[in-house]
């Protein structure tokens, strides 16, 4: 029997050509480079990065290092780029002060990590897949100057203002990519740090910057966007995204938030992150007793956790 | 520390670079498949005002579930993750964010196209008429050319099951536009 039909009798012309149309309406679908841009960093700040592995988690999970080359030396260009063009906007004086050992630390790693970029622009081709699936993913992202996973290996990757860690980069390599990625640099940007976007007041330019301070700009209550109804949702991954962006500057308040998702979600599925952003809360607050207690009791009931790494810094 | 087996990856051969087979890292599938979540994530009914906020959900959810991954497959496997973020999304019974700025539209391109536009809410009309299973295979089948190979092994049932799945949503869908004033 044809599977494809069941015996059934076939589409008309007509139907088929609606149903092409609906179809390729559908396919046409994709995220403006602004919103892809936006995701990247949320990511990157919420740790759903590789590079978080630098220093743990990933290395060892035996990732790939050749074929993420081409893409880690696009990322680094941009983390170039972000420190150069991307000034840090300071909204609190007072923390400011208190972070900034840590960001002259991430400053100077990036501009380390900067220079052994050898040019922007630079393209990474479609090389081959790095997968079993064809290649039939014709619209890859878009990302114009990848602000976001750059700031991740500065700012959210290593959150805590008393260990800042030192990168090991790979230098970039020209090697194949999983999908074609664009990378174009990005128009210089004020240093005064003016909203490269023309959407919902963002502070991208500001989390930009390699510094743990960047979570203070997301936080104040809203999770990242005023567009949104501000503390109007107890949806589980909003109080996770609350938490993390009062990390920075309010670690009292990002771990209320945690004890608040504990309750309303103790089974949820970002238990791990709500567990690893009380224990960055607690070693930021200097409860270290605390912070090693749980990190402890995170890695018996979560032993494969890629947020290993992390958890081992904040002890 | 953990060492696993890397798995060696069919792809891998027609590389010209001599490359470690490896398993692309999550930000790699960000890249790659970034627009194929927030295509799904449409389709299966989340919000365009919702949508950032779930993608960034599954590539959360697939880091961490990242060792328990085959390598196999990524759409598939995505797939499965965004089917689960959008059937919880659904069931929450309130959307994250009430309405959307006009100037916010987080879609871009052709969609600007009123008739594209137009074909979209129609689109997206008649797979909110599909059960779930339905709409995933006329979604990874269709819209995202999956082999239906690889579709049935991400909805988890036989290819038998798919193709009728596949048929009965075809089906389904010309019946919700043809009903339509």
């Amino acid at each position: 029997m044809n599977p494809e039909n069941f015996g059934l009798p076939p589409l008309t012309d007509e139907e088929a050509s609606t149903l092409e149309r609906l179809v390729r309406a559908g396919r046409s679908r994709a995220m403006s480079s602004e919103t892809s841009k936006r995701i990247a960093r949320r990511l990157a700040e919420t740790g759903a990065s590789s590079q978080m592995g630098w220093k743990g988690g990933a290395a060892s999970r035996g990732l790939s290092r050749a074929v993420s080359g081409a893409k880690m030396g696009a990322i680094l260009a941009c983390l170039g780029m972000t420190v150069f063009g991307w000034h840090q906007v300071s909204r609190n004086a007072g923390d400011e002060s208190a972070n900034r050992p840590a960001l002259e630390a991430g400053e100077a790693k990036a501009s380390g990590v900067a220079s052994m970029v050898p040019s922007v622009p630079m393209r990474v081709g479609a090389g081959a897949p790095s997968t079993t699936t064809p290649p039939t993913e014709t619209s890859s992202v878009e990302i114009e100057a990848l602000p976001s996973i750059g700031a991740a290996s500065a700012g959210a990757a290593y959150p805590l203002a008393t260990d800042p860690v030192r990168p090991t980069p790979r230098p970039p390599q020209r090697a194949t990519a999983p999908a074609a990625v664009s990378v174009r640099p990005s128009p210089a940007r004020s240093p005064s740090g003016a909203a490269p976007s023309s959407s919902a007041p963002e502070p991208s330019p500001v989390s930009a910057a390699p510094s743990p301070s960047d979570a203070r700009a997301l936080s104040g209550g809203a999770p990242s966007s005023a567009a949104r109804p501000s503390e109007a949702t107890t949806e589980e991954f909003a109080l996770i995204r609350r938490a993390q962006a009062a990390l920075a500057s309010d670690p009292v308040r990002a771990l209320a938030i945690a004890d608040e998702h504990a309750h309303a979600f103790p089974d949820g599925e970002f238990v791990q992150e709500r567990e690893l952003t009380a224990i960055e809360a607690l070693a930021r607050l200097g409860r270290k007793t605390e912070a090693r207690r749980r990190a402890d009791e995170f890695l018996a009931r979560f032993p494969r956790t890629p947020y290993a790494g992390r958890l081992e810094r904040a002890r | 520390m953990h060492s696993k087996p890397v798995t060696a990856l069919p792809g891998s051969a027609e590389s010209p670079a001599a490359v470690v087979p490896s398993r692309p890292t999550v930000e790699e599938l960000f890249l790659a498949h970034g627009n194929f979540v927030w295509r799904s994530l449409r389709q299966l009914g989340v919000t365009a005002a919702d949508l950032e906020d779930v993608v960034q959900e599954v590539f959360i959810v697939a880091y961490r579930r990242y060792d328990s991954w085959n390598g196999d497959a990524p759409r598939a496997w995505l797939f499965a993750i965004a089917r689960k973020r959008a059937s919880m999304y659904r069931r929450r019974g309130h959307r994250l964010h009430e309405q959307l700025a006009a100037d916010e539209l987080p879609e871009k391109g052709r969609e600007s196209d009123p008739s594209v536009r137009l074909d979209l809410e129609r689109l997206d009309r008649a797979l909110a008429t599909l059960d779930e299973d339905k709409r995933s295979v006329f979604i990874l089948h269709e819209i995202e050319s999956l082999p239906m190979r690889e579709v049935a092994a991400a909805v988890g049932c036989s290819l038998h099951a798919a193709y009728a799945r596949l048929h009965a949503a075809r089906r389904g869908l010309l019946r919700a536009v043809s009903e339509e004033p």
